[in-house]
């Protein structure tokens, strides 16, 4: 075994090594485990773990061994947000109602990540239904490992959290409208939104089916190129996935970004509830670049401004649609808060979802337009740094106060999840308390490639994915 | 769309065969008050002419 921290080592060079067999599949996964056994009670990153995970490893290690080394997840210990069915392993959505259900299949991506020969460590905790907002999580308050008195995002937060105390090598998580990329800025790792259409739906609680979209979080760029490439690709099971080939990721990474055209989105960067902290890491993000050859531009993208209302119209419609009955006949097995995200959703009037729908076109038509005249859409992930866990928090006291704290919180990464394109979050620093912050790029359709340049070449040029947290 | 009062949500949710009362009343008013405060936003925008696509697929190259 090498020397060193193992868990620390990024997902390919842990690949390197049990390729290379000199890293036992068996030991690695002893490690995390153990990790788990002594970092969940603090940060309950996981709800479910995987009893057979180290026979599976070590039949894992078998194959690799013979010969039949499958690719760069084989033998790797992975989590899996616990929204994706595992077939006889629960799967709770986060939610009571959802607390003994076992289904009798996998996920298309669990079943592509067990193809690929990853050892699925067990089930991520996230927020119920992963619709964000839950006050009273049933199976324990995931914490953030920079400070855990503070979240680490929404609503793919068991997944951050455990990616970023290293618990495991990487985490899936699911973006509906942020819920990958929020969660990788307040946590300092890397999380993709990938192109809707380009990972498979099939198999996961839904919120909103127009938009749902499966995602890696990782600790580099590359250790997310791999993983998407694993989970990647058509699936008749799921309408709306693409037939689009699927590229070598992994591959696209390399070759520097001198010439790309990176256009700053004026209307985030003006915003008045911009963090100033926040701001400034991703203005000096935005320079990184620029040394790096890229050509910075400012660009305007009016719409923006209203994706967090119209986002939230459509998404939560859609999720009443899903779990009306739910809500109508076992209401009360829900924490409050989705309760009533869902009861209200149910009570929109057609022509204002209708009017959503509107927008969402002319939003998307929008923000193609400026990905016509630029590669690369930059703007800050989040527009704060980790909100603090509120104990005993009651709701909102107005329905203004309510408007500003839900489109405040999903402002930055609506538009991509509306538009359907491809975003990634990357760390691009800390506050002056230690609590990090995240740069978020954004490309054209099924542009992943060029994505994954522009945050390899960043990242590459800087130190943050390689700070440890303090509960790692 | 001006402010939904609360019997008047309670009126929509019967309807639908929802059973809403206190204190999910207080928060299903301040969230779909949110929501219709929040989507004013959109009125400034000329949406006519515009298809309410309900599926955005995504090209292929």
């Amino acid at each position: 075994m090498p020397e060193g921290e193992l868990h620390f080592y990024p997902l390919a060079r842990l690949a390197g090594l049990i390729e290379a067999r000199q890293l036992s599949p068996v030991e690695l996964t002893r490690v995390y485990l153990d990790r788990v056994e002594r970092l969940n009670p603090i940060l309950r990153a996981f709800i479910t773990m995987k009893p057979d995970a180290l026979e599976v490893a070590r039949r894992a290690e078998k194959e690799i061994l013979a010969g039949r080394y499958k690719g760069p997840l084989h033998g790797i210990p992975v989590a899996v947000k616990d929204q994706f069915y595992t077939a006889g392993l629960r799967t709770t959505g986060g939610s009571r109602a959802f607390a003994d259900f076992v289904p009798a299949y996998n996920a298309t991506v669990v079943q592509r990540l067990e193809e690929a020969g990853a050892i699925l460590l067990g089930k991520n905790n996230l927020s119920e239904l992963a619709m964000g907002g839950t006050r009273d999580h049933p199976f324990g308050t995931p914490r953030n490992p920079w400070n855990p008195e503070h979240n680490p995002g929404e609503s793919s937060s068991g997944s951050a959290a455990a990616v970023t105390a290293t618990l495991c090598a990487a985490a899936l998580g699911e973006d509906t409208g942020g819920s990958v990329r929020g969660p990788a800025s307040f946590c300092g790792i890397v999380g993709l939104r990938p192109t809707w259409g380009r990972v498979s739906r099939w198999g996961s609680f839904a919120l909103s089916w127009s938009m749902d979209c499966a995602g890696p979080l990782t600790r580099t760029v590359e250790d997310c190129a791999i993983f998407l490439g694993a989970i990647a690709g058509h699936d008749p099971k799921d309408p709306t996935s693409s037939p689009e080939p699927v590229p070598n990721y992994r591959q696209a990474i390399k070759g520097g970004i001198a010439g790309l055209k990176i256009g700053l989105l004026k209307e985030f960067f003006e915003a008045d509830y911009l963090d100033p902290e926040v701001r400034k890491a991703n203005e000096k993000a935005a320079g990184a670049l620029a040394g790096l050859g890229a050509h910075l531009q400012e660009v305007s993208i009016p719409a923006v401004t209203a994706a967090g209302a119209g986002f939230m119209s459509l998404a939560d419609a859609e999720g009443a649609g899903v779990y009306f009955e739910l809500i109508r006949e076992r209401g009360q097995a829900l924490d409050r808060s989705t309760r009533a995200r869902l009861m209200a959703a149910s009570l929109l009037p057609a022509s204002i979802y209708q009017r959503s729908l509107r927008f969402r076109s002319l939003l998307r038509q929008q923000m193609l337009e400026a990905l016509e005249q630029m590669d690369i859409l930059l703007c800050p992930t989040m527009p704060f740094p980790a909100t603090k866990i509120v104990a005993g928090e009651t709701g909102f006291q107005s329905f203004q106060e309510a408007a500003n704290r839900l489109f405040h919180f999903r402002g930055y990464t609506t538009p991509h999840a509306l538009a359907g394109i491809p975003a990634i979050s990357v760390p691009c620093g800390f506050t002056g308390t230690g609590l990090p912050i995240g740069l978020q790029l954004a490309a054209r359709p099924f542009a992943e490639p060029v994505l994954f340049r522009a945050a390899h070449a960043y990242q590459e040029s800087t130190a943050w994915h390689l700070k440890r947290p303090p509960i790692s | 769309m001006s402010e939904i009062a609360k019997d008047q949500i309670k009126a929509m949710a019967s309807a639908v065969g929802l059973v809403i009362e206190e204190p999910d009343l207080t928060d299903v008013y301040n969230r779909l008050n949110a929501m219709l405060e929040g989507l004013k936003a959109l009125d400034k925008l000329d949406l006519q002419g515009i298809e309410p696509i309900p599926v955005l697929p995504a090209p292929v190259k």
